[in-house]
């Protein structure tokens, strides 16, 4: 998969709707049971973009072929919260795509939009490849 | 908790245990279950020789901070950007922190300008960054 990765290729859509139990099960995994998070009643906003970063591994085969990586750099900007169970259609672009000295450096920039098409969210990963 | 909003004027931060229950969990949450993260024996072949944690949970405090801070703002136009320097071994003690580096005003929009790090017990940056965030 690797190997046939261009710049401009794109990723998505992915459909998101994470339900109470699912958003839950992220803030516990991140949160501190004694603080309040600043989260109640929303999706917390990185959720969205880990969730299409594991579809990303998952379609370049880092996982299945043990591609060793760094996560490099993110940037998120989020323009409105999302409810539990609200549904998100993610779509993602490789920005760029370089060799450098043999490992592969690749930018995706992700757009996250609601049912009516309005932008939620945008982020930018930067992910290191070590083949 | 107030809002800082002044230059110099510390982030309301938080420490944060990252044990490997907690990396285990993320990866469940977060869908992302490479290994690195989760297999010691195949940890132990990478650069990194050990686990370690990923990225986007030290991210995840910075956004938690963020919205702990600016409770009304984080969501409407707020952007966090940061770069990865030094992953975080299972069992350290992190500690996640901000602060104003400077107000500037857009479009008669106030918006805050912090600087934000999570920090290891080594004092090595796990990854800093910037946070912008839009006031009402």
């Amino acid at each position: 998969m690797l190997k046939n990765l261009k710049a401009g290729q794109q990723f998505g859509p992915y459909r998101i709707a994470f339900g109470d139990s699912v958003s839950d099960a992220y803030k516990d995994a991140t949160g501190d049971e004694d603080e309040p998070n600043g989260f109640q009643g929303t999706v917390h906003p990185l959720q969205l973009d880990a969730y299409v970063l594991s579809q990303l591994i998952a379609e370049l085969g880092i996982v299945e072929d043990r591609i060793e990586t760094v996560h490099a750099g993110q940037q998120m900007t989020v323009h409105r919260p999302v409810s539990a169970g609200t549904e998100i259609t993610a779509t993602a672009l490789l920005k760029s795509f370089s060799n450098r000295r043999g490992t592969l450096w690749a930018i995706f920039e992700t757009e996250f939009a609601d049912a009516d098409g309005d932008t939620v969210a945008e982020s930018s990963s930067t992910i290191i490849l070590m083949p | 908790m107030t809002t800082p909003r002044e230059k110099g004027e510390s982030l309301n931060g938080f420490r944060r245990v990252v044990t490997q229950e907690r990396v285990t969990a993320y990866a469940h949450a977060s869908g992302d279950h490479n290994p690195i993260h989760l297999d010691a024996d195949f940890a132990s072949t990478t650069r990194f020789g050990q686990r370690i944690a990923h990225g986007m949970l030290s991210l995840a405090f910075v956004w938690e901070m963020v919205a702990a801070n600016y409770p009304t703002a984080w969501h409407r136009g707020a952007t966090v950007k940061t770069r990865f320097t030094s992953p975080v071994i299972p069992g350290e003690e992190v500690e996640v922190s901000g602060s104003v580096k400077r107000i500037r005003t857009v479009d008669d929009r106030e918006i805050i300008e912090c600087e934000v790090a999570v920090t290891r017990p080594n004092g090595e940056k796990a990854l800093s960054g910037s946070a912008s965030v839009p006031l009402d």
